[in-house]
C-alpha cells in the first residue's frame, strides 16, 4: 500500500530505507578518503588557488599572519594545528571551525574567500599560480 | 472560490512559518553538538508541505522568499547559499512528491532535499573559496542523514496535526479535489 488510509503519503517507503543506507555508505566513504592517512601540510587558499602552504610537522612555536583576501583574516599556527584567530567578516564562521589538526579538515571564510584545509599532500606537490599571499 | 482562497491563506501561513523558524535557527548559538554552519533546517518542512499539497509555484515561492529574508537579514553570502540550496532541493522535492507511484515515503522527501540542499550549496560553496568546499561534504552528509529524517518525520505527524486545514482538497488539480466536487455536483444536482 502506497498510501495510508486516508489517501496520504505513508511516512516510510522501502525506498527510504535504501536511500538512507546509500547516503551512509558514501560518506563512510568521503571520510575514509578524505580523512585517513597522515596529513601535515596546511594549505590556504584565496579564491580557490593555493596562495601559502604551511609544513605543520615544522612549526615549532605559535605564530599568526594575515591573509588579504576579499576581506583581512589573520590565521594563526602552532605544533599542534591551525586556525583562523581573526576575521573583518560579519557571521565568524570561520573562526567557529576551531583548531584543524588532522587530514581532511577544513575552515573557510566566504566573504573573504579564503580556506584552510589539511591535505595528504607534501607542500612542494601543492601547485601555485603565480598569486603572492 | 473557497478552494483558491484557502489554497492562498495556506500559502501565505507556510511563508511565515518558513521565514519564523529561519529566524529562530539564525539564533541558536554555535555548538560542540553541531558543526559551524549546520543546521536542522525545519523551514524546509513548509517548502514540502506546499510542494506536496499546494502547488510547484507556491513551494518555489516559499523557498525564494526565505532566502531573500535571509539577504535582508544575514548577507549576500548567506544569500547565495540559501538560494542555491533552497531552489535545487526545492525542485527535487517537487518531483518527489510529483511521482505518482509514491515511491518515497516523507522521511525519504526529508533526506532527498537535505541531501540535495547540502551538495548544491557544496557546489557554489568550491566556486567560490575552491577544493577546500568538498572536504565538507562527508561532514555535512552524516548531518543531512539526521535532519532529513526529522524534517520527513515533521512533515508526516504536521499534516496530521493541521486536518482543520483539509490538506487533501488544497491541490487544485489533485484527484482528490476532483472527486470530491463531483459528489458535491451529484448531491446537490
Amino acid at each position: 500500500m502506497r498510501n495510508d488510509a486516508n489517501g496520504r503519503r505513508k511516512l516510510l517507503r522501502p525506498a527510504d530505507l535504501l536511500l538512507a543506507a546509500a547516503i551512509i555508505a558514501l560518506s563512510v566513504f568521503g571520510f575514509l578518503m578524505f580523512r585517513s592517512g597522515e596529513g601535515k601540510t596546511a594549505v590556504i587558499e584565496y579564491n580557490g588557488k593555493p596562495v601559502k602552504t604551511i609544513d605543520l610537522s615544522l612549526v615549532k612555536e605559535q605564530y599568526s599572519f594575515e591573509i588579504a583576501g576579499d576581506l583581512t583574516v589573520e590565521i594563526t599556527v602552532s605544533p599542534e594545528g591551525i586556525w583562523f584567530s581573526k576575521s573583518e567578516c560579519r557571521d565568524k564562521l570561520c573562526i567557529q571551525f576551531g583548531r584543524l589538526t588532522n587530514k581532511g579538515e577544513m575552515a573557510a571564510c566566504l566573504p573573504a574567500r579564503v580556506s584552510v584545509r589539511i591535505s595528504g599532500d607534501s607542500a612542494d606537490k601543492i601547485t601555485f599560480d603565480g598569486i603572492t599571499g | 472560490m473557497k478552494n483558491k482562497a484557502s489554497r492562498v491563506a495556506f500559502n501565505g501561513l507556510l511563508s511565515a512559518f518558513a521565514i519564523a523558524i529561519t529566524t529562530v535557527e539564525s539564533f541558536l548559538p554555535p555548538t560542540a553538538l553541531l558543526p559551524p554552519g549546520i543546521k536542522i533546517g525545519f523551514s524546509n518542512v513548509a517548502v514540502m508541505m506546499a510542494a506536496k499539497n499546494l502547488s510547484f509555484s507556491s513551494a518555489i515561492f516559499i523557498s525564494l522568499i526565505k532566502s531573500f529574508y535571509v539577504l535582508a537579514t544575514r548577507g549576500f553570502y548567506a544569500f547565495v547559499l540559501s538560494l542555491s540550496g533552497g531552489v535545487a532541493s526545492t525542485l527535487v522535492v517537487i518531483l518527489v512528491f510529483g511521482d505518482k507511484k509514491g515511491r518515497f515515503g516523507c522521511v525519504g522527501a526529508g533526506l532527498i532535499g537535505a541531501q540535495t540542499h547540502n551538495l548544491a550549496q557544496v557546489a557554489v560553496y568550491s566556486l567560490m573559496i575552491g577544493r577546500a568546499a568538498f572536504y565538507y561534504l562527508p561532514v555535512l552528509s552524516v548531518f543531512g542523514i539526521a535532519s532529513g529524517a526529522l524534517t520527513g518525520l515533521t512533515l508526516y505527524f504536521s499534516e496530521r496535526a493541521l486536518k482543520v486545514f483539509n490538506l487533501d482538497k488544497l491541490k487544485s488539480n489533485s484527484a482528490v479535489w476532483r472527486r470530491h466536487h463531483r459528489k458535491e455536483k451529484q448531491k446537490n444536482g
